[in-house]
């Protein structure tokens, strides 16, 4: 059984796309909405911000990087919801997760439970994005679900009320939120309990 | 080690980390590559019967390699995710000592929330007194398991095709017990 944690789980959504009205963003909103009341949610707005990664910069990153990294730290877990641009993931989003992954010795995704999810015009709903993506965080160091959830042509996708039109897509992103939950839930309870047997 | 006597005396011995190691190989490219764990415990026990039982268990966190930001990456999710899963731990099953000393040890291996039933071979000895009026016994063991079983599953191909790290890893282990 999991023990409850001792403040609430902290899920950071994060788009690939810019586009203001972006299927993935509403993906994303769907997917706040099914999260538990008691969950913290927090959307990451600022994924234009983010300069291209220079190591060269590292020493005084710019003020868009350390709210990105800033936001990461402060999340227990990622959603990131993402289309694909030639059959991969979006370059801004990919720079994204380099700059988390640095420095080397202490990357502020190192740990961070993380699930992916997509949306696309497409029939194939950003699958091949969604296992670049995985891929990469999972090369920063973050617990990443094997799990996708693949919404092609997003654009008849969702009702007027922001749901999944498909009743298997709305059951799929819910066992997704659930099991990010659970997992952040789980390694909040392992930090604890390492906190309070004294390891570093 | 000083092998005097392949009778162990019915009792509980314990770990002495100062004297006892724990360690890992595994092929990287083209050479091997190790590493350690520095923080362990362990306890035999021997009954009246002379059946032996050991148990272990090392702490993630003090693995040692030659790099402080793969000692990093090492303890992340990619690999043992020690934040998830602090300890490795063992629990014999069955023991067998043979006149020679060899022995055989199967027991569960519990390592990044995975049990499974490995079998280890080795050597075992014993001295009557250390000069400390206690008795000691060494137990070496090797086995080599497969780390995708555990969920240490990291894949990286070389331009050729060869895996970059081996999925069998041996496991090597020296202790010492002494009585208490």
């Amino acid at each position: 059984m999991r023990s409850a944690p001792e403040r609430p789980v902290r899920i950071l959504g994060i788009s690939g796309s810019l586009r203001r009205d972006s299927y993935n963003g509403r993906l994303l909103a769907r997917a706040a909405q099914l999260l538990s009341a008691e969950v913290h949610y927090a959307r990451f707005e600022q994924l234009k911000a983010i300069p291209p990664f220079d190591q060269d910069d590292e020493a005084s990153p710019a003020p868009g990087v350390t709210a990105w990294r800033d936001s990461v730290k402060w999340a227990d877990a990622l959603l990131v919801s993402t289309p694909e641009y030639n059959s991969s993931l979006p370059g801004q989003l990919k720079n994204a997760i380099d700059w988390a992954s640095r420095p080397a010795d202490r990357p502020a995704l190192r740990g961070k439970d993380a699930a992916v999810i997509g949306a696309s015009t497409g029939m194939f709903g950003a699958v091949w994005a969604q296992a670049e993506v995985r891929k990469a965080l999972a090369a920063a160091g973050a617990r990443v679900l094997d799990r996708e959830l693949a919404v092609g042509e997003a654009h008849a996708q969702f009702d007027n009320n922001g749901r999944l039109l498909g009743e298997a897509l709305e059951e799929q992103l819910q066992q997704i939120v659930t099991c990010l939950v659970a997992e952040a839930t789980t390694s909040i309870a392992a930090r604890r309990a390492a906190s309070l047997a004294g390891a570093p | 080690m000083t092998s005097t006597s392949l009778t162990i005396a019915p009792g509980i011995y314990h770990l002495d980390p100062v004297h006892s190691s724990a360690g890992f190989t595994v092929r990287h490219k083209v050479s091997k590559f190790r590493g350690s764990f520095t923080e362990l415990d362990g306890t035999l026990r021997v009954s009246d019967a002379g059946e032996v039982h050991l148990s272990g268990t090392a702490r993630v966190a003090s693995i040692v390699v030659k790099s402080g930001a793969m000692e990093a990456d090492l303890l992340s999710p990619r690999f043992f995710d020690a934040e998830r899963y602090p300890q490795i731990s063992f629990e014999s099953t069955s023991i067998s000592v043979a006149a020679d000393g060899a022995i055989t040890v199967t027991g569960d291996l519990t390592m990044r929330g995975h049990t499974e039933s490995v079998t280890a071979r080795g050597s075992l000895g014993t001295v009557e007194d250390d000069g400390h009026g206690r008795r000691l016994v060494g137990i070496d063991l090797e086995t080599i398991v497969d780390r995708t079983q555990f969920g240490i599953s990291f894949v990286q191909q070389l331009p050729g095709g060869e895996a970059a790290v081996e999925t069998d890893v041996t496991l090597n282990v020296e202790l010492e017990f002494a009585s208490t």
